[in-house]
């Protein structure tokens, strides 16, 4: 009887490494590169949720105790600062509000359409890709708030990224300075296209023909030709151009206008056709 | 119950490394607690268990970094067998013989991840970074001897109660061979 048992255990382990193993690795295989979650993957991401949110949280509670008892040293130089910048900002403003007011006047003289708003809403930033390699994040909204898979974030400042994956109660977004991440994109000043790819800090603007003049710090904007952008969303200003003796195009390094460090809340734009205002 | 616990932990590194560690200066660059936490795994754990938290960590991993899902499962598989197939050979369950397997293993886990995106998306390459890569392939090797401490106490107390338990069963069976049931 006994020596039945000794037989029975590695022709168990054998069985075990013939048969399921192949299986597993097999399934394995066959879902990789997939983009939608499956079972799973949502069972996952709703259990690994909660256990972000609640890191955030006390991680955003012990920064706020840090910054407002422990973290005042030189915040009157800072106060300082800050005035300094509100008057310029309040410059800023005025000149802006004038050419919002010139801009609804010729609006109305040319009789062209408002653009209506498309529905959004506003999630926070929960988790971020611990990786070396890509660059997504999670958000505490999903399915069941309207968020589906394509729809744009993006932030006060500009672009943010795009949704990839959505379970009920939380989203997976792909920042825009993933390598993965493309945005169709148009140069404020000369108005010329491009594409925006990220390199996983900043962004790369690719196809610029080398006859065509770029300077540091134009400022880009989203073409709305993608269908997933909506027009005249701020990408980004150029950093760096570089031409090279080799290759039709030039290489051009941007800065993006949102800071991807300091992001914790985005806006989801909620919009399921293609736009292309 | 040590499948539990070392799963628990899996998902507390999982949230830990995307939440709290984000916030750490880039000098001190990001510890992957859980990728320690997968070759201590490969070599204490039967297989099977092993390869269940493994694929577990994996889909865990997968839905909150990179664009496409599956990737993580297999790179972390792949560690998986290639450290338990090792263990089988050579003493690597010992503290001080780990830092060297866990800095190649980490190094190869990184390299199916690049090749497999590489492959589904020959256009968008990642950007290899050596100085990263090097970062915390460094923190990671340091860290090697002082978590696998922790992991041993957790693995090890585990032990001691079901000794204890095995103790107190011995100690209430009295009468007749008491050693029959343990051959």
């Amino acid at each position: 009887m006994r020596k039945k048992k000794k037989q029975t255990q590695p022709i168990k382990i054998i069985a075990l490494v013939v048969v399921l193993l192949p299986i597993i690795f097999y399934i394995l295989v066959a879902t990789i590169g997939r983009q939608n979650f499956s079972l799973p993957h949502r069972l996952a991401i709703e259990i690994l949720g909660p256990v972000q949110n609640a890191f955030s949280k006390t991680l955003g509670l012990g920064s706020n105790v840090w910054h407002h008892y422990f973290s005042l040293v030189g915040v009157a130089k800072e106060n300082e600062q800050l005035r300094q910048e509100i008057q310029q900002y309040k410059k800023i403003t005025s000149s802006f509000r004038e050419a919002a007011a010139i801009n609804g006047r010729l609006q109305k003289l040319l009789n062209l359409e408002k653009s209506t708003k498309d529905p959004n809403i506003s999630a926070q930033i929960i988790g971020r890709d611990p990786s070396l390699w890509f660059k997504t994040l999670t958000i505490n909204k999903g399915s069941s708030s309207g968020i589906s898979q394509g729809m744009p974030v993006i932030t006060a400042e500009g672009v943010m990224g795009q949704v990839i994956n959505v379970s009920p109660h939380y989203a997976k977004i792909l920042a825009a300075t993933d390598p993965n991440s493309a945005i169709d994109t148009i140069i404020q000043g000369n108005r010329i296209q491009g594409i925006i790819k990220g390199d996983g800090h900043g962004y790369k603007l690719r196809y610029i023909l080398k006859n065509i003049t770029v300077n540091k710090g134009d400022r880009l904007i989203t073409s709305g030709m993608g269908g997933i952008f909506p027009k005249g969303l701020p990408i980004g200003q150029v950093d760096e151009v570089i031409k090279s003796r080799r290759g039709m195009f030039q290489k051009i390094n941007v800065k993006p206008a949102v800071d991807f460090q300091r992001l914790e809340y985005v806006t989801v734009i909620l919009h399921t056709k293609p736009s292309s205002k | 119950m040590r499948f539990f616990i070392f799963l628990f932990l899996g998902f507390f590194f999982i949230g830990l490394q995307s939440t709290v560690f984000q916030d750490l200066p880039k000098w001190i660059g990001m510890p992957d607690f859980l990728f320690l936490l997968i070759v201590f795994i490969a070599i204490h754990f039967p297989i099977a268990k092993g390869a269940a938290l493994t694929i577990i960590f994996g889909i865990l991993t997968e839905v909150i970094s990179g664009y496409f899902l599956g990737i993580y499962a297999i790179a972390y598989l792949l560690i998986f067998f290639m450290i338990k197939g090792l263990s089988i050979g050579l003493a690597i369950d010992e503290s001080n013989h780990q830092p060297p397997i866990v800095a190649l293993s980490y190094l190869l886990a990184n390299v199916v991840i690049y090749a497999c995106t590489a492959m589904l998306s020959a256009d968008n390459l990642l950007p290899w970074n050596w100085g990263e890569i090097l970062q915390r392939l460094l923190i990671i090797t340091i860290l090697t001897v002082p978590m696998n401490i922790l992991f041993e106490m957790l693995w090890k107390n585990k032990k001691k109660n079901n000794d204890q338990q095995l103790f107190v069963k011995l100690f209430q069976q009295q009468k007749g061979n008491r050693y029959r049931n343990n051959r």
